[in-house]
């Protein structure tokens, strides 16, 4: 009897030891198919290489569509595969996470003020971003005489009605009316820019916006106003952008999840609120749309559109 | 990057006014400015003020801007300059390495007549202490800069901040005490340095500025942007030069030139108003005459 214990108790510390061994995997999931959380994930990659820790950790990537549904259903491929680890890029991703798995560790990034949008819990960790809305208003006003301007955001994403929430905040002071346009299908962003009245138009870093506005560029463009974004990725129509650095937050997320490989422990790591904005100026637009061209934008630009 | 590209183009950029033929016939001044604001603002605060001195003098005044702090000292001689509006450390390393005196020196708007650097962050960043600056982003002007350098550099080193490179992410220097301002606003920095004069002129002209920065840290004081002239030009050149400014006050034009210069009027400078850049040179253990002001 003690006999047979003493073999199943052996068979059971080899099987975990090899276990130890055995790569951990973790399931990744965008919230959107963007070259902006590819940049991360890119990063990501690059970091755990150069630190020699890709052999430790298999990646499942998924880039569903962006929606409520389409995240649910690639979180449960992933606890589906066993994952022992959920890595999320976006708030979208982040919620649907949350709501799937109360136990599985979970790391996000490139959430835009997490603990504000309602991205917190016991098991979750990450490295989130703040965009000073303040300073993209600052910078449009002084392009021209801006009253009215329209928010485009999502209502499946919480990170961007907090973003909503920050442009009231700062517009309330300014005099500058707001027009919330929340969105939830890719078809009602045409239908609200073609109805809506605005005199300037800023993207919030929803997944389902960024991926979908340029389909409906040419709605918008008959507006003839100028569009702002806080999200890499439509430099090209967007005559401010004041972004996070993505390659950022990769460097950041990696770190995370060394530490977690390290101790397999969520909670040694520290929440992390980026503040590394890089800011582009597209003067080729502003002088399409004769918007005067503001000396700061000039002088202060990391990148000019000419 | 593309500041500097910018400046670049405009590096040259020369403003002439031409001047009544009088008494100083065929003279000709050629002053340089430091990029204390941005190069256009520069441009738009001191063009009135050439065009006023060749006026009441006689003499055609040309400003030229200089791309960067460090510049002033090293092209003053290779440029021909015969004075330059020097800020506190160019002007000490002017008087030390260059044949210039000391002429006149500004009054701020609030009666002030030198001026303070400030570490700035953002209200919202968290940071209230040099602790809660570890691993972040810190922008400097220029090292050319007592403000926007040596002061920055002084105090952190006095909480215990000897290494820069282990104690912060980054650091960069903006080049301009304005783009420092832009650019702990913009969160491309978490940290940032500036003199007191652009701060307040940056607020003045938007208020919603001032509630969202926090003022970390002020330096002791220092001078303010000092004319220097070539010690060596004809005494009754320095002489009319240093009389219209000091007087300009007196009149209406002169006032409102003064005024886009945020100044009330101008008083004379001299040697002894560069002691703090002195003693401040000292807290960091560095020498006016080895000082590597240059940004590499």
């Amino acid at each position: 009897m003690i006999l047979s214990i003493l073999i199943l108790l052996s068979i059971v510390a080899s099987t975990l030891h090899a276990a130890t061994k055995e790569k951990i995997i973790a399931g990744v999931v965008f919230s959107g198919d963007l070259p902006f959380y590819r940049e991360i994930h890119e990063e990501l990659v690059r970091k755990l290489f150069d630190q020699g820790y890709d052999q430790k950790i298999r990646f499942i990537v998924q880039r569903p569509n962006p929606d409520t549904l389409a995240w649910s259903n690639a979180i449960r491929k992933v606890i589906a595969y066993d994952a022992s680890l959920i890595i999320v890029y976006g708030s979208g991703a982040a919620r649907a996470a949350l709501y799937e798995s109360s136990s599985i560790p979970i790391i996000y990034a490139a959430v835009y003020e997490p603990e504000r949008s309602g991205i917190k819990g016991k098991n979750i960790r990450g490295v989130g971003y703040k965009v000073p809305v303040s300073s993209i208003i600052r910078y449009l006003r002084k392009t021209g005489n801006i009253k009215k301007i329209g928010v485009l955001y999502s209502k499946s994403e919480p990170s961007t009605q907090t973003q909503y929430n920050d442009v009231k905040d700062v517009c309330k002071s300014l005099s500058i009316d707001v027009v919330k346009i929340p969105v939830k299908r890719p078809g009602e962003i045409g239908e609200r820019l073609r109805l809506l009245s605005y005199d300037s138009l800023l993207l919030t870093s929803s997944a389902l916006i960024n991926k979908y506005f340029p389909d409906y560029i040419l709605v918008f463009k008959k507006k003839s106003v100028p569009l702002v974004s806080i999200m890499e990725g439509l430099e090209e129509y967007s005559l401010i952008t004041l972004s996070t650095d993505p390659r950022k937050q990769g460097a950041i997320l990696a770190k995370n999840l060394i530490q977690f490989i390290n101790n397999g422990n969520i909670d040694s790591i520290k929440n992390t609120d980026l503040l590394k904005n890089s800011l582009t100026f597209n003067m080729k637009l502003a002088i399409e749309l004769g918007l005067d061209i503001p000396v700061e934008l000039l002088t202060e630009s990391d990148r000019v559109i000419k | 990057m593309i500041r500097f590209i910018v400046i670049a183009t405009l590096f040259c950029f020369i403003l002439s006014t031409q001047a009544p033929m009088t008494h100083a016939e065929n003279r000709e001044l050629l002053i340089g400015l430091i990029p204390e604001q941005n190069i256009f603002k520069q441009i738009e605060r001191y063009k009135p003020l050439a065009r006023y001195l060749s006026e009441k003098t006689g003499i055609t005044v040309r400003l030229t801007i200089l791309s960067r702090y460090g510049d002033i000292i090293d092209r003053f001689v290779q440029r021909g300059l015969d004075g330059a509006f020097f800020g506190d450390l160019t002007g000490a390393l002017a008087i030390e390495k260059l044949y210039i005196e000391p002429v006149v020196r500004p009054v701020n708007l609030d009666g002030s007549t030198y001026s303070y650097g400030y570490i700035i962050v953002r209200n919202d960043s968290g940071i209230k202490t040099v602790a809660d600056m570890k691993g972040k982003v810190l922008a400097f002007v220029d090292r050319a800069t007592v403000t926007g350098y040596l002061f920055p550099l002084s105090y952190f080193r006095s909480h215990g901040v000897e290494n820069l490179n282990d104690f912060f992410s980054e650091f960069y220097f903006t080049g301009s005490h304005d783009s420092s301002v832009y650019a702990v606003l913009d969160g491309r920095a978490d940290i940032g340095c500036v003199k007191n004069t652009i701060y307040n002129n940056l607020v003045s002209r938007d208020p919603t500025i001032k509630s969202e920065l926090r003022i970390i840290a002020k330096s002791p004081l220092m001078p303010e942007s000092t004319l220097c002239l070539r010690k060596d030009l004809p005494e009754d050149i320095k002489k009319m030069i240093k009389e219209v400014l000091l007087t300009m006050d007196r009149n209406d034009e002169g006032r409102q030139i003064l005024a886009k210069l945020q100044a009330r009027r101008f008083i004379a400078a001299s040697v002894e108003d560069f002691k703090p850049v002195y003693e401040m040179l000292k807290t960091v253990g560095e020498d006016i005459e080895t000082y590597q002001y240059r940004v590499r």
